[in-house]
């Protein structure tokens, strides 16, 4: 007689199907950036080989057969061999119990071996590796990569603009400095905004050195002049 | 005569084995938390969480921040960097202790070997969940000496290691009131500057600072790696004690706070106990550094950073609320 139950069950049936198809579009979603997720922790991974390789020379004390590794795989310049030397040769196991100076032939020997491949996937690689290295140390190396390509690779830039704003200052610092260095306009609203916002009232060198590489990039010691010379030049 | 004796007794033992063994009253009369005994020094404190010393400091009001005609005059040599400071209040605190020295690495190791145990209770719900809570500096022979104060910590390092110890980082207020006493002295030690009586810019380089542009130019061309010294071990300029008895107020590092930072927050905070800002990404750092020139080591200077920032200039200490 009422109609309304008949209505009812059809638009229980709709809505049981709308939940059931968000549902199934929720568990894609969740299916898919997962997948993406270990995707990209797979994509930061080393080779297994790699670190049973640099774990085994590390557990000997054979110091020369880690930096033999390094050239081995940079010889084999491609995507692989780089993780392999970024995360299996500066990884943890390695670097971890090594205080500044005993760390010191390592990251010299790896950056070495970092600058001479040439693989265009390796290289992007070890760009992607100044932002997500875990060891600030190696982070603080692969910028001066990222510095004697800087004329020849758009990505070493964009390495050394995202290391102006590492949180630890040691690896900001060095980026501050080849900002100086290579003079680099597209770092200037980024060191302005170190100054004026992230490093307050001056905490220290870190603040003294933006504000000296401002004034040198942009020939102005103001802050007004350096909003205004970024709206005319970028 | 039984009674007689055995409180004799028991008087003979507490000269032999020093009065901090049983006291409950410390040396102001005052009742001591269960975690405190009094030390040996005369004022001095032992926290039993860290085996720190620690000094008094009684309840009562001080003066807070800088007048505006003063801030002016400082802004005119070295910046604009004062106002934030104004206006100057008079802020009544309840009583506390306050660490006599900044936390130093061995102290902050034995926190890192407590996590290494997985004791995490200590761990601020926000800090970030893969947090490594080695300091940046942990393995460079420059900074970390046992007994140099912990640098290249972030406030949630601090925090940390604060409630590990069974303590709290001081707020804004305690710290200032710790750093220049009631009466709201300039320095630590006084109202004129002295350059030996801190670890600052000028004792670092052996030369004056004068002003913000001639500051801005020696440390912007540093080169880090040259530079062989940065803190001194904790206690190392006696000369610049707080009247309270806190060493390295002024200089040394950068010390956190529990507060977030506003720059106007003194124009709107409570004049009693204020507890700082509810809401700002940034929090306070006070007491200046190994790098801070003399308009910073004053006990008035207010200066922030981001909670998850890590920089060679930064260490903390730690306070307790008296009971």
């Amino acid at each position: 007689m009422q109609p309304m139950p008949v209505i009812n069950v059809h638009h229980s049936l709709r809505a049981r199907l709308t939940r059931a198809a968000g549902l199934a579009c929720a568990a894609l979603l969740l299916v898919s950036a997962t997948a993406g997720f270990v995707h990209a922790a797979r994509k930061a991974a080393p080779p297994a080989q790699a670190v049973k390789e640099f774990a085994a020379a590390k557990a000997s004390g054979d110091v020369a057969a880690i930096l033999t590794l390094y050239d081995q795989y940079a010889a084999q310049d491609d995507k692989s061999a780089a993780l392999a030397v970024l995360y299996a040769g500066l990884g943890e196991t390695v670097l971890q119990d090594l205080d500044d100076q005993q760390a010191r032939p390592l990251l010299d020997a790896a950056e070495t071996a970092l600058l001479n491949m040439t693989d265009k996937f390796a290289r992007k690689e070890i760009y992607k590796a100044v932002r997500r290295h875990l060891d600030w140390r190696v982070r603080a190396m692969l910028l001066n990569v990222a510095r004697i390509r800087y004329h020849e690779e758009k990505r070493a830039e964009k390495a050394i603009l995202i290391a102006l704003t590492d949180h630890v200052d040691a690896v900001a610092i060095r980026a501050v400095e080849i900002a100086i260095e290579l003079e680099i306009k597209r770092a200037v609203p980024k060191l302005i905004k170190l100054v004026m916002d992230k490093w307050g009232q001056h905490v220290g060198v870190g603040a003294a050195k933006a504000k000296v590489a401002l004034e040198q990039i942009t020939g102005h010691t103001k802050p007004t002049a350096w909003y205004e010379w970024v709206s005319q030049n970028l | 005569m039984t009674l007689s004796l055995a409180f004799l007794g028991a008087m003979a033992l507490c000269v032999a084995f020093g009065s901090s063994a049983w006291a409950d009253t410390g040396w102001f009369g005052e009742r001591m938390p269960e975690t405190l005994i009094t030390g040996a020094t005369q004022g001095d404190y032992v926290h039993s969480g860290d085996d720190t010393a620690m000094v008094y400091v009684p309840a009562g009001y001080f003066l807070r921040g800088t007048t505006k005609a003063e801030a002016d005059a400082l802004s005119r040599r070295f910046g604009d960097f004062f106002m934030v400071e104004t206006p100057q209040r008079s802020i009544y605190l309840p009583a506390y202790y306050i660490d006599k020295f900044e936390v130093t690495n061995q102290q902050y190791g034995a926190f890192l070997d407590a996590l290494k145990r997985g004791e995490r209770h200590a761990i601020h719900p926000d800090a970030p969940p893969d947090k490594d809570y080695t300091p940046t500096y942990w393995r460079d022979s420059r900074l970390n000496g046992p007994d140099h104060p912990v640098t290249a910590v972030d406030w949630y390092d601090a925090f940390a290691y604060c409630r590990w110890a069974g303590k709290q980082l001081p707020t804004e207020a305690q710290w200032e009131k710790a750093a220049r006493g009631p009466d709201g002295l300039a320095y630590p030690w006084g109202d004129t500057w002295q350059a030996a009586y801190s670890n600052n810019v000028e004792s670092t380089f052996g030369h004056p600072v004068l002003d913000d542009r001639q500051w801005v130019l020696l440390l912007g061309n540093l080169d880090l790696d040259a530079l062989p010294v940065f803190t001194w071990p904790v206690g190392s300029f006696p000369q610049g004690v707080s009247p309270y008895g806190a060493h390295d107020m002024g200089g040394n590092l950068w010390e956190w706070a529990r507060d977030r930072y506003i720059k106007d927050y003194y124009h709107v905070a409570p004049s009693h106990d204020p507890p700082g800002p509810t809401a700002s990404p940034y929090r306070v750092l006070r007491g200046g550094c190994w790098s801070s020139h003399r308009g910073k080591i004053r006990a008035a200077y207010r200066n922030y950073d981001l909670a998850a920032d890590r920089h060679l200039e930064i260490g903390f200490r730690c306070a307790l609320a008296a009971e």
